[in-house]
């Protein structure tokens, strides 16, 4: 993956909120600082989330329903402090229009209070895109990270569509959040403001909805590394279909010179043309996963996993 | 953009004084970050090849276990910290002397000390790693000129502000990108020692910044410092003053009535962060802030009245790197250790502009580049930590109305945040991404 690749998939999960940023938000510099707090609130509480969840895991992705239980509670989360915010913005109405009217100015307007609300749904879509998507892609711009790993004298080898249609799929499914997270926030703020009841279940109604999208991608993402002839090493992978025969996968793979690879790919694509042929890759799921339990390096892993390129 | 003819609302000019200094620190922490990123690709993290005062007493290696990295991280911050206290006291100390003529030639020096030096030792680092062609005649020529600008913008109080504003900004860069050269261990508790020294030093009785800044105040004089000053909001609706604003905000306090005292009693009140944001700007708005015809930098307000707005800076030495050894390029340096005059806290400056110490730039700008070092994630995490410290401190600036420290809660913030972010939220996360799980 080349940098220019990199940045058109940042760009792709977060370019419109860019120029809402530019052309909305940055002329009032009150909504800049609405934008870095709703934040900083959707961090803490994904902080607190995967605090609470942090016992759990890692998940066996052979199940569906930890996922399931993690997304409700998750989603749930995030509608109450959703109510949270929309309390801490009445009161902070309140002092405004205070401070307004002993400044002799006119009170809120009604798109003031709308660009306050989108303010604060940009902040969390901008949190989501981040920490969801472009943390995938920042390895891709090559070694910029600092950690020594096992697979890091790597050479690089360009990767096929597989890594880019995974990237893809990260960075539109991050825009699509983005959009949802931001304007669900304008209509949740005007449906509490006017009491109305449809706008008010509409919104955890579609977060729910776009939160269970996982279970209609009957896909996932797997990876892994190692030497032609001596093995491969296999790593995450999600809702492997049932599987009838089984690759063995002995060898975790050396780390010499020249020769190792990395692949990435996503199930159902069409594979890399250096494995065509010669891997059953749904069968190789299962058993990387079990190398996973065993390794206990999955997180780290995730460092060579995505170093690709040519 | 639609011209319509509406009055502006409150909220267009609410929280400007804020954004025009976050957006400076945030500038700094993004150019640092981006110099890690691109300028650590190809080197091997495991050898620092940077000799300090702060890495005298123990260098890091990783085989080491995790107490004596531990204990010889806090061997390394605190030999630090007494050397800044030391080069601290002896800034008093010639402060009140009165040789306030060496101390600015002082700090002149040292700024184009690290444009020159610092500035010319990470082009190179650049000009090696792109292979841009360039001769070194061009090369010393530029940088000369380049460092002799910076001298002047920070001298010179007549310089246009955006060249004196972007030169603080690079200095910053500049000497937090070298900071963030230390090993990793020493590093995040040299930030925290930092942190508790910049707390004892400003707040205690005996700390040598608070000294300096009594003595400042009492002889009415400013104390010579490099600090970053945001450029001053221009109230546009001061039309029951005829377009003069005048200068004195506490002294106009009982002539505007209580509308003032009310803001800030309800700013007392409450908890909210935007509350207090609003009596920050009422407070600097009224009657602040583009005096016709006085000269900026000079006055120090004493406040009549509720209270006293007084102009304080803070003051740190920050003795910087010490380029005594060589690493295996052979690089040819100067063996001459150098002081900075480095300044942290925060205050109100004479306009109303608020004023945030270098020092603080740069420790922040260390923070968020190593935490560049780990995951993207780790430095959203503590970028937001960090505004959201630098938040707290103005809010307290606003309802305390003296020089505050302000390393102390962004850094214990910052540090947090990049434990928790590091620990929890990145397991976490990267679980959910990896399986498209998202919410």
């Amino acid at each position: 993956m080349t940098v220019a690749a990199g940045i058109g998939y940042a760009l792709l999960a977060l370019g419109p909120s860019l120029s809402l940023f530019i052309s909305v938000i940055s002329k009032k510099p009150f909504l800049i600082l609405t934008v870095l707090s709703s934040t900083l609130l959707w961090l803490m509480s994904l902080i607190v989330l995967a605090g609470v969840w942090r016992a759990f895991l890692p998940l066996k992705s052979n199940t569906w329903w930890p996922f399931a239980i993690l997304i409700l509670t998750s989603v749930s989360f995030q509608e109450g402090l959703r109510i949270l915010f929309w309390k801490v913005y009445k009161r902070l109405e309140d002092m405004l229009d205070a401070f307004a009217d002993r400044l002799a100015k006119p009170r809120l307007f009604l798109t003031d209070k709308m660009l306050i609300a989108l303010a604060g749904g940009l902040g969390h879509g901008v949190a989501h895109a981040v920490f969801f998507c472009i943390s995938l892609l920042t390895p891709a711009f090559g070694p910029a990270t600092f950690f020594v790993d096992k697979c890091s004298q790597l050479p690089f080898f360009l990767v096929s569509a597989d890594i880019n249609s995974g990237l893809l799929i990260a960075a539109i499914m991050a825009l699509a959040f983005v959009t949802i997270h931001t304007f669900s926030m304008v209509i949740a703020f005007s449906g509490y403001a006017e009491g109305n009841k449809v706008d008010q279940y509409f919104v955890p109604a579609v977060h729910l909805v776009a939160g269970m999208v996982y279970f209609s991608i009957y896909a996932g993402i797997f990876y892994g590394c190692g030497h032609p002839g001596d093995g491969l090493e296999i790593r995450s992978i999600n809702l492997a279909p049932d599987i009838t025969n089984f690759v063995h996968v002995d060898e975790l793979c050396r780390y010499g010179d020249t020769g190792k690879f990395c692949f990435w790919g996503l199930c159902g694509w069409h594979s890399s043309p250096l494995f065509h042929g010669n891997l059953n890759l749904v069968a190789l799921w299962e058993n990387g996963y079990e190398k996973i339990i065993r390794n206990q390096t999955v997180i780290h892993s995730k460092r060579f996993l995505l170093r690709l390129t040519l | 953009m639609a011209q319509n003819r509406r009055p502006k609302s409150v909220i267009d000019s609410l929280g400007e004084e804020i954004v025009r200094i976050v957006t400076p620190v945030s500038i700094c922490m993004f150019m640092v970050v981006v110099l890690v990123s691109i300028l650590n690709t190809g080197s091997s993290p495991s050898a620092s090849s940077v000799n300090t005062i702060a890495t005298i007493a123990y260098n890091e290696t990783t085989s080491d276990s995790f107490w004596e990295k531990f204990k010889g991280a806090l061997f390394n911050s605190l030999i630090f910290v007494a050397a800044i206290t030391l080069a601290t006291f002896v800034l008093v100390l010639l402060f009140y002397l009165r040789c306030t003529y060496f101390l600015k030639l002082y700090m002149g020096f040292s700024s184009f000390l690290v444009l020159g030096f610092m500035g010319g030792e990470i082009a190179l680092f650049f000009i090696g790693d792109f292979n841009i062609p360039i001769d070194s005649i061009t090369f010393f020529v530029i940088l000369f000129n380049f460092a002799s600008v910076g001298v002047l913008a920070v001298f010179m109080s007549k310089m246009a502000i955006f060249v004196t504003q972007g030169y603080l900004v690079v200095i910053g860069v500049l000497v937090a990108y070298w900071f963030t050269l230390l090993p990793e261990w020493t590093t995040w508790v040299l930030l925290v020692a930092l942190a508790l020294y910049d707390l004892a030093a400003v707040l205690l009785p005996v700390g040598p910044l608070k000294i300096l800044v009594e003595l400042a105040i009492s002889r009415d004089e400013d104390i010579p410092a490099l600090v970053y000053e945001a450029r001053p909001v221009t109230n546009h609706d001061s039309g029951s003053r005829n377009g003069v604003v005048r200068r004195g905000v506490w002294r106009e306090r009982s002539s505007v009535g209580n509308g003032c005292d009310d803001n800030l009693n309800s700013g007392t009140n409450s908890n909210l962060s935007l509350d207090s944001d609003s009596v920050v700007d009422s407070n600097l708005t009224r009657g602040t802030v583009n005096s016709i015809g006085s000269d900026h930098s000079d006055r120090i307000l004493i406040g009549a009245g509720q209270g006293q707005v007084l102009e304080r800076e803070a003051e740190l030495s920050a003795p910087l790197i010490d380029h005594r050894t060589s690493d295996q390029l052979h690089r040819q340096e100067n063996s001459a250790s150098r002081e900075n005059l480095l300044l942290e806290g925060i205050g109100l400056g004479s306009t109303g502009a608020i004023k945030l110490g270098l020092g603080d730039f740069i420790f922040y700008s260390v923070l968020v580049g190593r935490a560049a070092m780990y995951d993207f994630m780790t430095v959203y995490a503590c970028y937001l930590a960090i505004i959201a410290g630098l938040g707290v401190t103005l809010m307290l600036l606003a309802f305390y109305q003296k020089a505050l420290p302000a390393l102390p809660v962004s850094i214990a913030l910052g540090v947090l945040f990049y434990f928790l972010t590091r620990l929890l939220l990145e397991v976490f996360v990267v679980q959910c991404s990896l399986n498209l799980v998202m919410f």
